[in-house]
Parts: C-alpha cells; sequence; structure tokens
C-alpha cells in the first residue's frame, strides 16, 4: 500500500508545477491581436481601453495561440448601458467558419464592471480555441480595460469540485418536486454561477460523483477477495464504501435542508418586518402585510403582481371569501368601471398611474385603463405600491 | 399577520384523538376476533385511516344528509362514529379477546449492550442527525413559515379554506368558471381539505401552521408504521436502519414536512400492501384472514384520496388483495395456477369448500365486496353527477393518444439515479433485486415486489407513451409518484439488505465449517 500511495504522489507531482496560468490582454497599455470589426460603428483602441461602439449588431473577433488552454474569460469593461452580447468561440473541429454562440448581458453600470463567462461547463468548448470574438446584439457601447483568460490547475479543480459539492441551492418553488443535489464546477467562476443562473445548473450531477467512487469500491472488493479469499472480507469492503458514500451524501442533502431552516429563520422567522424576505417570494408578504389593513375590508381588491408568479393565487387564499382581480382578469370582465377601488401593484413597471391619476396597464397592444382616477397611498418601492380610487365627487389631486 | 401562534395548534391533539379511536375500533373490528396487530400498529393505522374514514363519513353526512361542515358538524360526525363502532365493538369484540393473544411476535434477540462500541456511536450520532433533520424541517417548514409550494396554495389549503369558510363542500373555487370546473382542482377528493376545514373549524378561525401541522404527523406514521412493520421480520437495530434510510432521502423528507398529499398517500399505499403481504407470512388461516380483512380498508379508502390512488394503486391493490383471498381460502377454480405462480402459497386441502364456509372466510369476502364498493361508489357518483374529471393533472381520454417520449426516460433516468432526491436508494435498491431475486420473488415479499414492479413500471410507461411525459421531462410529476412508492422500495431495501447480509455471514460460516 506504502509503495502504490509513493508512486501516486510521484506520478502527480509534476502537475502541481501547472499553477493557474492567465493571458491578460490589457487594452490600456496597447492593442493585443489583430480584432477583426464587423459592422460595428466603431471599434478602436484608447488609452482607457478597446472602445467599440454599434448602432446595429456587431461583431469583433480574433485568432488566438496560447500556451495555455483556457477554462474562463474575464472582462474589465465599462458598460453605460445594458447590452444583450454574445461570448463566440471556434472549436477546432468544427468547420471554419462555425463559431459556437454563448448568450450573456452585460448590465448597465457606472463604474468598472467585471464580467466572468465559463464556457467550460458548455460541452462544445475547446480549451484550446483558435478564435474567440465578442457580439452586440443590438445598440451598444463597451470600454473594455482588460480581457483575462484563466486555466487553473488539476489541485485547484479538484478543490473547487470540493467547494461546489458544498454549494447549497435555495428553498425554490420546484424544490418540492426535485432537488439537484450537488452539482460539480471546476473553476471559481462555474462554482459561483451554480444554482444562480435558470435551471437546470450546468456541471456534474451527483451521480457522476458517486458512481465512480462505486466502482471503485467494487474493484477494491475485488482486489481485497483476490488477496483473501474471503466473500465476507470483500462484500464487507464494498458495504462499508456503500454505506460511507450514503452517509456522505446524507450530510450533503440533510446540511442543504438545513440552510433552508437557517435561510428562513435569518431572513424571515427572526427578521424585522422591514427586512422580512421569504426564499422566492422576496419581500411580497412584508409588502402584502403593510397594505393588508387597505385591502382586507374591500369586498373585492386588485392586485397586479410580478409575472409568473403565485401571489395573486396566495392573496385570493389569504383573504378568501373577498374577490381578488388581476389586470387580466379586469380587463377581460370589461370596462374598469367594475374594477376594484384598491390595487396592489408589486414589482410591476407595466402598472403605473397616468396624467389623469387613473392606474394603467402599458401593454404591446396599447394602454389599459384599470381604475378610475385614484391616488397612491402608499410606495413600497419603484414599482411597488398601493393605489385607492377617489371617491365620488372628490376631484383628483 | 404571517407570524405563526404556536398556541393555536391545540386542536390537533383532540382533532386526532377523536378519528384515531374510530380508526382504533375500526381496525380492532375488522380484526374480529382474531387479533393481529400491536397497541402501537393499531393506534398509529387507527389514527391516519381514522382520519381518512371519518372524513368520507363526513362527506357523506354532508351530501346525503345535509350536515354542514361546521364545527358541531364535524364533531358530530365523529362523535356518530365513535359511538356506532364503540357499541358494536363492545358488544362482539371485547369480551372474548385475552390481551396476551393480541399482537405480533417480536424479534427480540438483540439487546443493546451486546452491540459493539462503535455501532452504539454510529447509532447515537445518525440518531440525533435524524432527529435534528426532521425536526428542524419539520418545525420550520410547517409550524413557522407561511404557505409557499404551489398545490398547497391552489388546490389543499385553498379548498379547505373555502370549505372552512363556506362550511360547504363548494367546488367551484374563487377565480373558476362553471365551465372548467371538470378539469378543475375540485375533482380531486376532498379528504385532504376536509381535515384542514376540520381542525380549522375545531379552533375556530383559519390557521395556516395548524393546518399544515397534520402533513408531519403523515409523516411521523409512515415512519413509525415503517419501523412496526420492520420490527415484524428484523431486530430493532435494523428496523432502525429501515428509519434512517427513510428520513434520509430528501425529496421525502421535503414532502413530509411541506403541505403536499402525496406522502399522505404513500401512507395509505404502506399500510395496504404490507398488511396484505403480512397476511400471506401467517401461518394460521384465521390470522391471514384479519390481515386480509385489516387492508380492505387502507385499499377501499384509496379512491377518497387522491385521483392517482383511484386510477393507479387502487386496481392492482384490489386484484393483489382478491387473489390472496384466493389463495388463504383455497376455494377458486384458479387457485392451481395462481400456486403455480405463488410458490409460497401452501397446497390445497381436499375439502376446499367446507373452508370457505368459515364464519372468518365469508366475513372477509363479504367486506371485499361491501367496503370498497361502500367508498367507491359514492364518490364516484359525486363526481360523475357533478361532471368532474377522473385523470390527474390530464384528463384520462387525452392519454390514450400514445406515441414515445423520448425526453421522458432521460429525466426519469436523472431524476431517479443522478439527482439529489433519493440519495443513492434507487442503485442500493436495484440492486439488491436482481441480488436477492429468489427472496425478492419466491418468497411471500412478492406481494411488495409485484406491486411495486407494477406500479413503479406502469408509471415510467405512462410518462414514456403519454401526453403526461411533461410532467416527467419538468420534472413535475414522476418524483410524486416515486414519493408514493418510497415507504415500499425503502421496507423491501431493509428486508433484503438484511438478507443478504445474512447469506454473506452464512456463506463464510459454511466455509470454514
Amino acid at each position: 500500500m506504502r509503495t502504490v500511495c509513493i508512486v501516486c504522489i510521484l506520478l502527480l507531482w509534476p502537475t502541481l508545477a501547472f499553477a493557474k496560468q492567465e493571458t491578460v490582454w490589457d487594452f490600456t497599455k496597447g492593442m493585443h491581436g489583430q480584432w477583426q470589426f464587423s459592422d460595428c460603428t466603431n471599434g478602436e483602441q484608447t488609452d482607457h481601453g478597446l472602445y467599440v461602439y454599434a448602432e446595429q449588431p456587431c461583431r469583433f473577433v480574433r485568432t488566438i495561440d496560447l500556451d495555455h488552454p483556457v477554462d474562463t474569460v474575464t472582462l474589465t469593461l465599462h458598460s453605460p448601458r445594458r447590452v444583450r452580447a454574445v461570448f463566440l468561440w471556434h472549436a477546432r473541429k468544427d468547420p471554419p467558419s462555425y463559431m459556437v454562440n454563448l448568450p450573456f448581458v452585460i448590465p448597465e453600470h457606472d463604474g468598472v464592471l467585471t464580467i466572468e463567462l465559463n464556457p467550460s461547463s458548455f460541452p462544445e468548448w475547446d480549451p484550446q480555441t483558435d478564435r474567440i470574438g465578442f457580439v452586440l446584439q443590438h445598440k451598444g457601447e463597451l470600454l473594455i480595460e482588460d480581457i483575462r483568460l484563466t486555466h487553473w490547475n488539476l489541485f485547484e479543480k479538484a478543490r473547487e469540485a470540493f467547494f461546489s459539492f458544498w454549494k447549497f441551492d435555495k428553498f425554490r418553488p420546484y424544490s418540492i418536486n426535485f432537488l439537484w443535489g450537488p452539482v460539480i464546477g471546476l473553476n471559481p467562476v462555474w462554482r459561483a454561477e451554480i444554482f444562480e443562473g435558470p435551471p437546470p445548473p450546468r456541471g456534474w450531477y451527483s451521480g457522476y460523483v458517486f458512481y465512480p467512487l462505486i466502482l471503485i469500491a467494487g474493484i477494491a472488493s475485488v482486489i481485497t477477495y483476490q488477496r483473501t479469499r474471503r466473500t465476507h472480507h470483500a462484500i464487507g469492503v464494498f458495504v462499508l464504501c456503500l454505506t460511507c458514500l450514503w452517509l456522505l451524501f446524507d450530510l450533503r442533502m440533510g446540511t442543504e435542508l438545513l440552510s433552508y431552516v437557517r435561510t428562513d429563520w435569518q431572513q424571515f422567522i427572526l427578521a424585522t418586518p422591514e427586512q422580512k424576505r421569504f426564499r422566492a417570494f422576496d419581500d411580497f408578504l412584508s409588502v402584502y402585510e403593510k397594505a393588508f389593513p387597505s385591502l382586507k375590508d374591500a369586498e373585492t381588491y386588485g392586485i397586479a403582481p410580478t409575472y409568473g408568479s403565485p401571489f395573486a393565487s396566495l392573496a385570493t387564499y389569504i383573504t378568501y371569501p373577498h374577490t381578488v382581480l388581476t389586470p387580466e382578469a379586469v380587463l377581460q370582465h370589461g370596462p374598469p368601471t367594475h374594477s376594484p377601488m384598491t390595487w396592489l401593484v408589486y414589482n410591476r413597471n407595466d402598472v403605473r398611474i397616468d396624467e389623469e391619476n387613473h392606474l394603467i396597464w402599458i401593454k404591446e397592444d396599447g394602454i389599459h385603463r384599470l381604475s378610475k382616477p385614484g391616488e397612491v397611498v402608499e410606495i413600497f418601492s419603484d414599482n411597488s405600491f398601493l393605489f385607492k380610487e377617489l371617491p365620488a365627487g372628490i376631484p383628483s389631486p | 399577520m404571517f407570524s405563526p401562534n404556536l398556541l393555536h395548534l391545540w386542536p390537533l391533539l383532540p382533532g386526532l384523538l377523536l378519528p384515531a379511536t374510530s380508526g382504533w375500533l375500526m381496525l380492532r373490528l375488522l380484526e374480529w376476533r382474531t387479533p393481529v396487530l400491536s397497541q402501537w400498529e393499531r393506534w398509529t393505522l387507527g389514527t391516519v385511516l381514522g382520519l381518512t374514514t371519518t372524513m368520507y363519513f363526513t362527506f357523506l353526512a354532508h351530501v346525503w344528509g345535509g350536515v354542514g361542515l361546521t364545527r358541531w358538524g364535524f364533531l358530530g360526525v365523529q362523535a356518530g362514529v365513535i359511538g356506532v363502532l364503540g357499541v358494536v365493538w363492545w358488544g362482539v369484540c371485547h369480551p372474548e379477546v385475552p390481551r396476551s393473544q393480541s399482537g405480533p411476535r417480536r424479534i427480540d434477540t438483540l439487546s443493546w449492550a451486546s452491540l459493539p462500541y462503535w455501532i452504539k456511536i454510529v447509532f447515537i450520532v445518525l440518531g440525533i442527525w435524524t432527529v435534528l433533520k426532521v425536526f428542524a424541517t419539520g418545525f420550520t417548514f410547517s409550524l413557522l413559515t407561511p404557505l409557499y409550494v404551489d398545490d398547497a396554495v391552489d388546490n389543499w389549503n385553498l379548498r379547505g379554506k373555502v370549505f372552512f369558510v363556506d362550511r360547504t363542500l363548494t367546488l367551484i373555487l374563487p377565480g373558476q368558471e362553471v365551465e372548467t370546473l371538470s378539469n378543475s382542482v375540485s375533482s380531486y377528493p376532498p379528504t385532504v381539505p376536509l381535515i384542514k376545514a376540520y381542525l380549522a373549524q375545531i379552533l375556530g378561525s383559519w390557521d395556516e401552521n395548524l393546518v399544515n401541522s397534520i402533513h408531519v404527523v403523515w409523516f411521523l406514521s409512515v415512519t413509525v408504521l415503517l419501523y412496526l412493520f420492520l420490527r415484524r421480520h428484523v431486530n430493532w437495530l435494523w428496523s432502525c436502519v429501515g428509519v434512517y434510510i427513510l428520513t434520509s432521502l430528501p425529496l421525502f423528507l421535503m414532502h413530509g414536512t411541506n403541505p403536499y398529499a402525496d406522502v399522505y398517500l404513500s401512507t395509505h399505499i404502506f399500510a395496504a400492501v404490507t398488511l396484505l403481504y403480512l397476511s400471506t407470512v401467517q401461518k394460521e388461516r384465521m390470522e391471514q384472514l384479519s390481515f386480509l380483512r385489516l387492508a380492505i380498508l387502507p385499499i377501499a379508502l384509496l379512491p377518497f384520496m387522491k385521483n392517482e390512488g383511484l386510477l393507479i394503486y387502487f386496481p392492482p391493490l384490489v386484484l393483489t388483495l382478491g387473489i390472496l383471498l384466493c389463495v388463504t381460502l383455497r376455494c377458486n377454480v384458479l387457485y392451481p395456477w395462481i400456486r403455480g405462480f405463488l410458490r409460497f402459497a401452501p397446497k390445497a386441502p381436499h375439502h376446499d369448500t367446507q373452508n370457505i364456509a368459515t364464519k372468518g372466510g365469508l366475513i372477509t369476502i363479504l367486506l371485499f365486496i361491501f367496503i370498497p364498493f361502500f367508498i367507491l361508489l359514492p364518490w364516484l357518483h359525486f363526481k360523475w353527477s357533478h361532471g368532474l374529471s377522473f385523470g390527474n393533472a390530464k384528463t384520462l381520454p387525452t392519454l390514450t393518444d400514445l406515441q414515445w417520449q423520448p425526453q421522458a426516460l432521460l429525466a426519469i433516468f436523472l431524476n431517479s439515479f443522478f439527482l439529489g432526491n433519493w440519495l443513492l436508494l434507487f442503485f442500493v435498491f436495484f440492486a439488491l433485486l436482481i441480488w436477492q431475486w429468489r427472496t425478492a420473488l419466491r418468497t411471500p415479499l412478492l406481494v411488495l415486489t409485484g406491486f411495486f414492479l407494477v406500479v413503479y413500471f406502469g408509471q415510467m410507461s405512462v410518462f414514456l407513451f403519454t401526453g403526461l411525459s411533461a410532467e416527467a421531462v419538468k420534472q413535475t410529476g414522476y418524483a410524486r409518484g416515486i414519493v408514493h412508492l418510497i415507504p415500499i422500495m425503502v421496507a423491501m431495501t431493509t428486508i433484503l439488505l438484511r438478507k443478504a447480509f445474512q447469506d454473506v455471514v452464512k456463506k463464510e460460516y459454511d466455509f470454514y465449517t
């Protein structure tokens, strides 16, 4: 056994020499590579970085020939407006004209912004890609200070795999239907984005971790049998390994469930009314609780909640037998003369007050009035407020 | 308004005690003069089955008798059921049963003191870990936080509150129209919402945490039932292994501590299947019949719990019950054929026709015919008369368009083996099923194995060939079907694991001798 360990260590020792490798293209110090700009209004190197301005969809690419593979791409840039962009790469096995697209969003930001891309979580990624580029999908403006192309070595990846194993999801609405379990990422960017983006999370699911380990346990038990010729020793080794794996998995999933519990206690049960956040509902329950005194006495009230949320159903449930209407229901049932007098608007930037103090719903097919003139009684946030119609006879302010 | 008030939980105790008493009496009457359950089994099963049965009587009293869903309406039905059952029990069963005859034979060869030190440590650590998990999640998700999951908002709790407020079995829920009634959640049996309305009526107001607390009771009940079932076959340590496996399954724990109705259904399925199984391992004919009579009740209740209960679980269980009844009474012309298939069935005696004439056999056959139809027919009549559909998630006619759904297979595979839902249970379970196939298929365990395989692959074929595949692909439906079967899987896993363990030890012993 000692010999095996020594051989393993000696074999793995050289890999330590390959520490994290990074290529930095610092555009504040000069142009890096030959960038080919297509359909861009402007694309030039300045003292502050690579400036790209586009009135229409624009693309800029360059060939690369690095002495190390690439796992992540990090952009340091200025973005005065939100831009939908695409990261492009050419996999060497693909035809020269074919490039793989990875869409991402560059948010509007006042200062310096760092965007980290992790193409290595996609099977199409070629770590030795020979051409990369970007697309701005509509009018946009960027000032790229630098681009970093990073590669992590085996030990760093193993460390990240270990930490990502212990990264937990949150208690989401889908958690009653399935739990992702551990998802393995192989670099810090990958680990950070597990469970954060839209599902499914990218990475190696638990089966990719446990079944190889079970296979190793099986091999160990066969070796044990060959050495000892005792069945119960061999099976014992296998069962012991399997039990340890089960316990490890239970520990992982159990701590995830307990992390849900901890989050509930921290963010909801023990939090002050202003700070209460409840899972994916965020602060809806706090907002609703504040608005409740105005809603509870209304036989019918309206609610314009976040799209796709269950808040209208929840409000219906909480205040039954009161009738709760949504903007869709009000428009479906006829003119706003029958609409509720009180409205709770939660996180909706398309439901606003017009100049004549009507509550309006701005849709693609036009602007629809949801109420008679009224006033905002309470503002909870930028897009959340309580609206009440004015009683008949009172002029609107 | 979202702050919990734990003092509002007091109706849980009287609210459970009444139906538990009814359930106890029902079970005791079904056992008749051959008590086969322990008091723990009778009270746990009684709580689960009594609650469902009394809600069924409440449903009948409301629909046929005009009894309102008020506090006194609910309590009146509870009192009436206890009264009738109590009188019958006192007259029929009570004087004749010596206490010593009651209950199963336990395997008690293992004492705590005889355990190796490391097993004691592991036992204590895992015990604390399990209690911590169950307590923390159950307490937080059920008793301290508001409603969160979709189906509870749109179905179980909403309907419960509507029944509570309206004091009647309202079918058209808020926001619904008459035209969409047939496919709405009102087509689901009203049992769970009725239970919530019942608890709220005792309190006098709708309390979120009170009406959600019942789900934890079902989770704990199925855990206790699993332990008690395993105790009939293995020692307490192996039984604890089974309990640990069950409570360590993350998605089952999530369902057990959140207000969904799938653990509730799984408890009844587990009760039904294990009672059928226990009938096959008894040596005495009267004990076999006693278990079969007991199994009739949870089987009969299945259609009144969830739509899946009627469509997926009721038919195979009724068929199994019929076959076992036939095997036990040895009266059917099909018996030789059945015996050829079921290796464990005893040889038929010469005077078969005399056996069916026994009082126990006749009563069992009558109950087998009467109880399921007594529950099934009124409920089906109610559904038909109100135009309610029979499907689950989709109506039955939409499921007849058969087509291979390739994405569903991958989704099912991922959900079963590769995600965090069931830890390594599927791997261990199927590995044991293959390794110990003789035990699984050629002993009475076939009752559990056969039921599991028929239902599991039946569900799989629904997902793989019908429009319900979306439920598997989006991972919204497949896992719930598994939740229904999980206690059975865990019971089988534990028994097969212990058998495998015995085999290895025995082989080793033979090797040395």
